[in-house]
């Protein structure tokens, strides 16, 4: 993919992205824990996750109060003890569930996509 | 130096340009938010490398997006409905206990004055003074549990209601201190200057209403100044999703 989407294709992707970062910021947390800057970098190695690198803080924010995610302090080799976050059972929970409901909307939406290029291929044929 | 110090000036900006944005979120929240922002600056110019230019901070501040990104983000669309905000029990338990000081402890305390010395207290007499005994520590514990119940609301941004009555909680018992002076500097003046009876008394009366009206005037006041925002302000859905 290139950068050239046009901006209501912009759009569109950045409210695909968004709904994706939640689940993913859990992914990343269910193999580690980590602490506010190291997600943001592991998030940003997902191919086709472009985001600003600020909307994580508000996800993590709203994780933790909402129980998935416990933080606690460790102090960091350099500079002062660090903020680190750790998935809760709720958070492994609501993971699962997610991945759960991931995997059914991918495969339903896959079925459709294939259906729709199908049909553009059939139309392109005659001519 | 001055490129330090405008280093510090730009942070502080953003940092000021966030609060804002999250105006809405309970305080507790956006505290956390902006002490994470620092901490990812702080990280992202270290990762950086060697020096700490304006350069690199525009840099680390373009990749964490604009202030008003953590707003949205913090609003799920989805689901909002309207949260009914709770009654802080605090606040009920602290006007119960400041009003006990005044409604049983100075009562006791007049009737304690008043009564004859005789024979020991019965059983009666001895719950009357347990109670009055209770009151009266109403006169510290009322506006303490009071303003713990205020900080609580005022940091729950709408979810918890009870703001007028922890404000009157907090202020009974030391406005009835106050008021006692008042009553005993007005007493004290109208004898100086009055001689008669009768007018000794209606002048007290009056000042003691005037008091009345002053206390009533300053609780209501004081529990609308401070109170909380609408609660929908939070958790409103964004219009456009």
């Amino acid at each position: 993919m290139t950068d050239t989407h046009s901006s209501d294709e912009q759009r569109w992707l950045t409210q695909l992205r968004k709904g994706l970062l939640e689940v993913c910021t859990l992914v990343v947390l269910s193999q580690e824990d980590g602490y506010g800057y190291q997600i943001v970098q592991r998030l940003k190695q997902v191919d086709g996750l472009t985001m600003n690198e600020g909307t994580v803080y508000p996800i993590l924010q709203r994780l933790h109060r909402e129980g998935c995610l416990a933080t606690y302090r460790q102090p960091s080799e350099s500079g002062p003890p660090r903020k680190w976050f750790q998935l809760t059972q709720a958070g492994r929970e609501r993971l699962l569930s997610m991945i759960r409901e991931w995997g059914r909307l991918h495969r339903g939406v896959q079925q459709l996509l294939h259906e729709g290029v199908d049909a553009l291929e059939e139309k392109r044929d005659p001519s | 130096m001055t490129e330090d110090r405008a280093i510090q000036r730009r942070m502080a900006a953003y940092a000021h340009a966030v609060g804002e944005a999250l105006a809405h979120v309970p305080a507790a929240d956006r505290e956390s938010i902006l002490e994470d922002l620092e901490e990812h600056i702080d990280d992202a110019l270290r990762a950086a490398g060697g020096d700490r230019g304006l350069e690199q901070l525009e840099a680390v501040l373009t990749a964490l997006g604009s202030p008003e990104a953590y707003a949205a983000d913090l609003q799920v669309p989805g689901p909002a409905e309207p949260v009914e905000p709770r009654l802080c029990k605090k606040a009920v338990l602290g006007l119960l206990w400041s009003a006990s000081f005044v409604l049983v402890a100075v009562p006791s305390w007049l009737v304690v004055r008043l009564e004859e010395p005789g024979a020991g207290p019965s059983l009666g007499e001895r719950l009357f003074q347990f109670s009055a005994f209770l009151s009266l520590a109403g006169a510290l514990g009322g506006p303490v549990l009071s303003a713990i119940a205020l900080t609580q609301i005022r940091l729950a941004a709408g979810r918890l209601s009870g703001f007028g009555m922890a404000t009157v909680g907090a202020w009974l018992p030391p406005l009835l201190v106050i008021d006692v002076l008042a009553m005993a500097a007005i007493s004290a003046v109208v004898e100086i200057f009055v001689e008669d009876g009768a007018t000794i008394s209606a002048l007290q009366g009056a000042g003691a209403l005037l008091i009345l009206i002053a206390n009533a005037v300053f609780l209501s006041r004081a529990a609308r100044r401070g109170g909380p925002r609408p609660a929908a302000a939070g958790v409103s859905p964004r219009p456009g999703g």
